[in-house]
């Protein structure tokens, strides 16, 4: 199914959760923001979320700025 | 009395507001802040990139500071808006600085996006401190809105080039009654201490101090001045005048009868 990832389309498998697609990226949920569909999802509850067709994720840190 | 800058209900200690942007080492941030002096240090958000190990900056930013997330990369009011509440929800409270620019060269401002987001967050419950291109009318449109300061720029950023608007903001000033924070191209402490002899409440500096051969150095310079420039516009400056107004008595002269 597609999925949207830091405004790119990507194609995983069904039943994927969230936490999955971040292992799959390779981020480190330490230092990320993980925003699901508008909302910010805190680290305990990635593994809850299962992807859905065309859902949108934005993967996100603060970074220095004026 | 005590001179204290309020701002969203809250006193803030410093009118020294310090951008965490350039810094060749992110280890050099506490250090900064410290010589700054500063309460109010921003940061920005933005998507992260898994090739590269990127710092969480926040982590250098001392815990009593307020953090002030900016909205920079935002191109309109609906971009702002939803960064903004990214950063509410990430846990940077209720601060924003709103910055909506579509102009890449000069980087100046959308004045008129920023109104609109100023409006729907100020609405939300969000301090608002908007970065505008100093215009006095725009002005008058964010304090409406429910901006809680204003942010005129001083000269394009991370231009260094000073009070370049200084004529615009001094309007500002007199007729605005909300705290004017110049924002942008302050490239010396002279510069901010001039602002604040002008009498705004606070300058935010960035590039000056980030890019400084010592940044820590740097940083102290433009705290003393900014202090120093506040207790002259306390103090009251006397007149300028045309001609020369002699300092020394102008009878009982040393000098031979003739």
């Amino acid at each position: 199914m597609k999925i949207v990832v830091n405004g790119k389309e990507e194609f995983v498998k069904e039943g994927m959760t969230l936490d999955e697609v971040i292992n799959l990226k390779s981020y480190k949920p330490a230092h990320i923001l993980v925003v699901y569909n508008s909302e910010l999802i805190r680290r305990e509850s990635l593994a809850g979320v299962v992807m859905k067709d065309n859902d949108r994720i934005e993967f996100l840190k603060f970074v220095g700025g004026g | 009395m005590k001179d204290a800058l309020k701002i969203g209900g809250q006193e803030i200690n410093s009118r020294l507001f310090l951008g965490t942007g350039k810094f060749s080492c992110n280890r050099l941030i506490p250090e900064v802040v410290e010589a700054a002096g500063a309460n109010v240090v921003t940061i920005a958000l933005r998507r992260v990139d898994p090739e590269y190990e990127e710092e969480n900056i926040a982590a250098y930013v001392p815990g009593n500071c307020i953090l002030m997330p900016n909205t920079s990369g935002a191109r309109d009011a609906g971009e702002a808006v939803r960064i903004a509440r990214l950063a509410r929800a990430a846990g940077c409270g209720d601060w924003v600085k709103i910055e909506i620019i579509t102009d890449n060269r000069y980087l100046l401002p959308d004045n008129y996006e920023t109104v609109k987001a100023t409006e729907i967050l100020a609405s939300e419950g969000f301090v608002v401190l908007p970065y505008m291109s100093p215009d006095l009318m725009v002005a008058k449109r964010l304090a409406e809105a429910g901006a809680a300061a204003v942010m005129p720029l001083g000269a394009p950023i991370g231009s260094n080039r000073g009070l370049r608007t200084r004529e615009m903001i001094r309007i500002l000033i007199e007729e605005i009654t909300l705290p004017i924070i110049v924002d942008a191209g302050l490239g010396r402490p002279s510069e901010a201490a001039e602002a604040m002899e002008m009498g705004a409440a606070a300058v935010l500096v960035n590039t000056a101090i980030a890019t400084a051969g010592d940044p820590v150095a740097m940083a102290r310079a433009f705290g003393l001045a900014v202090e120093a420039g506040r207790l002259a516009y306390l103090a009251g400056p006397g007149e300028t005048q045309e001609f020369a107004r002699a300092s020394s008595p102008l009878t009982g002269f040393l000098r031979d009868q003739e």
